[in-house]
């Protein structure tokens, strides 16, 4: 009877087989295409990084929200902060010519508060070195460091928003806004999914844009990066997905609230202040990704004071898994085991596609959610007829 | 043994079954386990799908919508075969 058969789970056996398939055909691209990838920096989704040039040679970039401490630097040897670099994977629109905004808002903490008006961190920006940065701006579209064809900023303000003085007097922490609005056009058109990006950072050797003994790095909820991405640079025709992403994830959201609620004593060490931020950055996006609302939440607690059903745990999960969003993508592949390879970070959502592997995707997508659907239909019609006879 | 019996009995276990595992999953507490890192992976999975399946923000949640209306229909299934094995009365 096909109801026995049915339950012998030959539905799921197909279904498992296709899903085989697909992780095959999937796994089968990814490998093609990290052997043909060489150096790829792009970080993608939402995830934006800050570039430190003086430590590493600006081979390193920092995840954004997670304190980026410059410890153990001597008075004596000051250490130079020389960029950011925005970098967000999304729908930008088909076209070639480009333009948008960005906002970058930068705190540097003090670990060890400096007295009110001292500072132990010189600010560059909104000096000598205004012009400076203006002129060392990229914003593009591709992978991280894809040049365009042309590229203008204008409207570029970069303003120091002085420091915050805690109810000792003594200054903890400083913050830059720097800002401006860009077009450009790329060499080719683009389409579909890809990165775009934006960086600043002084062009020629010994500039910085400030320089710090030791401090802590973030970028707050006011960075943002907006893309309008066209076929035409007059406007005339139909600009497709013009609203860009506004690129302040979940992280980000809450560094403002992090950096204002953290208790700091004068005896407080770098490591302290660090695990104090980063503790509660992680309790806060941890409360954020679960995603339950207050009912939820309520339940939630309760089920744990006394164990939580396994229902309570998959509402939870379903809570969490609707409020997720994208996140970074990113999974080492240490190539040096493989012949002729080298260390090097391949970010799963920056690898080129070859030409082709839309189309094939396209197929066997098609197919299986045909085949899917097909097998729906069959079974409620084979149920019906059960339950009719 | 009457008939009115053996169905009594085999929908007693039917009854029995269906309280166990709706307890299992309504009733019985577990340890509570943190549920962040799976969700996490759920958007690691979800960044890597959006780059990697044409339109899958779309055809995702229509899969999970039809993976759920074939969950449902074997639960149907299943009631339909224990309906039936409490009526065979007559082996």
């Amino acid at each position: 009877m096909r109801i026995k058969k049915c339950l012998k789970l030959n539905y799921l056996s197909v279904f498992f087989s296709r899903l085989l398939l697909l992780v095959a055909l999937f796994c089968c691209a990814i490998l093609s295409n990290v052997i043909k990838t060489n150096d790829v920096y792009a970080r993608t989704t939402t995830s934006f990084g800050i570039r430190d040039w003086t430590s590493d040679a600006g081979s390193t970039w920092h995840t954004l929200g997670l304190p980026d401490n410059v410890t153990n630097i001597g008075h004596d040897t000051p250490h130079y902060f020389r960029g950011v670099r925005l970098v967000n994977y999304g729908d930008w629109g088909d076209g070639d010519y480009y333009s948008g905004h960005v906002t970058i808002n930068v705190t540097a903490y003090h670990p060890y508060p400096a007295p009110a008006g001292v500072g132990n961190i010189v600010n560059r920006v909104g000096s000598e070195y205004s012009s400076a940065l203006s002129s060392n701006t990229l914003c593009s579209l591709g992978a991280y460091g894809t040049q365009p064809k042309s590229y203008s900023v204008s409207n570029f303000s970069a303003t120091y928003l002085g420091g915050s003085i805690d109810s000792t007097g003594t200054l903890y922490y400083t913050g830059w806004l720097v800002e401006w609005d860009f077009s450009g056009q790329m060499s080719s058109s683009y389409s579909g999914s890809y990165d775009a990006y934006c960086r600043i950072y002084p062009g020629s050797a010994n500039s910085e844009w400030f320089s710090a003994d030791t401090a802590a790095i973030y970028l707050d909820n006011r960075t943002s990066m907006t893309f309008n991405v066209s076929e035409s640079s007059t406007g005339s025709q139909i600009d497709q997905v013009l609203e860009a992403q506004q690129n302040t994830n979940s992280i980000l959201q809450q560094i403002d609230n992090s950096i204002n609620n953290i208790n700091i004593s004068g005896g407080a060490s770098a490591d302290d202040i660090a695990d104090a931020i980063s503790d509660k950055e992680q309790s806060e996006m941890q409360s954020a990704q679960t995603g339950a609302d207050t009912s939820a939440n309520s339940s939630g607690s309760q089920a744990d004071s006394q164990g939580r059903t396994l229902l309570n745990g998959f509402t939870q999960f379903v809570d969490g898994v609707q409020q997720a969003r994208p996140a970074t993508c990113e999974i080492d592949f240490d190539l040096s085991r493989y012949p002729g390879g080298t260390n090097t970070v391949v970010d799963l959502c920056s690898l080129s596609k070859p030409e082709y592997y839309n189309y094939i995707a396209s197929i066997v997508v098609a197919i299986f959610v045909v085949r899917l659907s097909v097998t729906t239909v069959t079974k409620m019609l084979a149920l019906y007829k059960e339950y009719s006879e | 043994m009457t008939d009115a019996l053996k169905i009594t009995i085999k929908t007693g276990l039917i009854a029995i079954i269906t309280a166990t595992i709706v307890s299992i999953f309504t009733i019985v507490p577990f340890p509570a386990f943190d549920l962040g890192p799976l969700i996490q992976a759920f958007s690691k999975g979800l960044a890597i799908a959006n780059y990697w399946i044409p339109g899958a923000t779309t055809i995702i949640p229509v899969c999970l919508v039809l993976l759920t209306v074939n969950l449902s229909i074997l639960l149907a299934e299943i009631a339909l075969v224990s309906t039936r094995w409490i009526m065979k009365v007559n082996e």
